[in-house]
């Protein structure tokens, strides 16, 4: 199982996106950028952290990225299964880091906690369909939501989630649930690797 | 062991019309095979539907004689696949690539560690086996794939065009390791390259649009060969007759 491990990243890319999430998060908690609204004339204001938490998202698609199809496609062995659970693993433990990290007060990790799971699963249910590209997803959404997510000054629309303080309900629900869409769409879409 | 399509019916997708339809095909059971045919004959598919990586749409593909079919681990522990692009690891040696699909085929960590060493060796890549595979030339990566279907006891192996791209050296090394192999292990391989192989293989298949123009000795199917081809053509000779781009003169 060491070579499939070393063959994700899950020794090097993986911990090193972690480092790189916990650490961005760290120093760009409570530092926010204002960006203009192209919908309702309101700039909005943006916590620099929250681009922070697009990197465990993007790390999970090179993390795939790496897998050798053809080799593994007629395996006996459940590799699909094993990859399933790095994925879903590591982007629990991302915003567990940052849930933990938030105890010591700063309200903008709870939500890089939030908004990391929401990048997840954007990625991983987009990766069965856009391999690569699904790396966009997610700072797709981002950009969006900061354009045209907000409908007046700190009130952004329901579905935007990211731009949402850590205490909103539905916005840390919404995350929660693109999550487990984003696996269940991986679960179903990326083919087994033992048949 | 030999490996067999039964009635099998494929297409990439569900609009499309089928690359192979009721198609039958048998794998010798020793030897070298050589299948050969035009881009988009359906050699790939074929290949792919014998190493279980694509299921069929209809029909069967099993060990012959048995209920053992291609969605079975006991089918797939059995049949080594040299896919047409070999990918390659940054992460890992050629010796650590060999033992990772010696694993996923199924040994434990261990023997695939300890074979990894020995099959590099017999294909002549002991000195190389701690480069990376991102590093290796396109003919040691092809006998890297060889050395992975050794590494976890195939029964059968099959090569999707593993001599595409390599230089006249190269070719010459690789069918050098390949004709040790096919002492102990029946290797169907497609390819392009007729004149360099013909004369290796035991058995010729020729396919076109999803059917089988010929399947035999190869001795039978130089027999097709124009009766003045030149010493050395007659296998491009046989090709061209039998796929009909030549009269028989």
């Amino acid at each position: 199982m060491i070579w499939w491990l070393r063959q994700r990243g899950a020794l090097g890319l993986l911990p090193g996106a972690l480092l790189a999430f916990a650490v961005g998060i760290g120093l760009t908690s409570g530092v926010s950028v204002v960006f203009p609204s192209f919908l309702g004339n309101y700039a909005m204001m943006t916590e620099l952290s929250t681009f922070v938490a697009v990197i465990p998202g993007i790390s999970l698609i090179a993390c795939l990225e790496r897998r050798m199809s053809p080799v593994e496609r007629s395996a006996v062995r459940r590799v699909d299964a094993r990859d399933i659970v790095l994925v879903s693993g590591f982007a629990l433990l991302v915003s567990l880091v940052a849930a933990g990290m938030s105890l010591a007060g700063a309200d903008a990790l709870l939500v890089a906690a939030r908004n990391n799971l929401l990048f997840c699963g954007l990625a991983l249910g987009a990766w069965p369909l856009l391999g690569h590209r699904a790396t966009l997803v997610p700072v797709f959404w981002m950009i969006q939501s900061m354009f045209l997510g907000s409908r007046s000054r700190d009130d952004p629309y329901p579905w935007v989630i990211v731009t949402e303080a850590a205490d909103v309900t539905h916005a840390a629900v919404g995350a929660f649930a693109v999550f487990l869409a984003g696996i269940l769409a991986f679960i179903c879409l990326v083919p087994r690797t033992d048949r | 062991m030999s490996l067999q399509l039964d009635r099998v019916t494929f297409r990439y997708r569900r609009w499309e019309r089928p690359v192979l339809s009721g198609f039958s095909y048998e794998v010798p059971d020793e030897g070298l095979t050589i299948l050969l045919g035009p881009n988009g004959a359906g050699k790939s598919t074929t290949m792919s539907l014998l190493a279980g990586t694509v299921a069929p749409g209809g029909g069967k593909v099993r060990l012959k004689g048995s209920d053992v079919t291609s969605a079975t681990v006991e089918y797939r522990r059995h049949v080594a696949w040299l896919p047409q692009k070999v990918p390659t690891s940054r992460q890992l040696t050629a010796r650590e690539y060999v033992a990772y699909v010696a694993w996923l085929k199924g040994e434990d960590r261990s023997a695939a560690w300890e074979r990894a060493g020995t099959v590099l060796e017999q294909v002549g890549l002991a000195e190389q086996s701690g480069r990376r595979t991102a590093k290796l030339s396109g003919g040691q990566l092809r006998r890297v794939g060889i050395a992975c279907a050794l590494a976890h006891d195939a029964r059968v192996i099959l090569l999707d065009e593993p001599t595409a791209g390599l230089d006249p050296h190269q070719r010459t090394v690789f069918r050098d390791v390949l004709r040790k192999v096919t002492e102990r292990i029946p290797v169907l391989m497609s390819t392009h390259d007729i004149a360099d192989l013909a004369d290796e293989a035991n058995t010729v298949s020729l396919m076109d649009r999803g059917r089988i123009l010929h399947h035999g000795a190869t001795g039978s199917f130089l027999e097709h060969a124009r009766p003045d081809a030149a010493a050395g053509r007659q296998a491009e000779s046989a090709y061209s007759v039998l796929m009909g781009l030549e009269g028989t003169g």
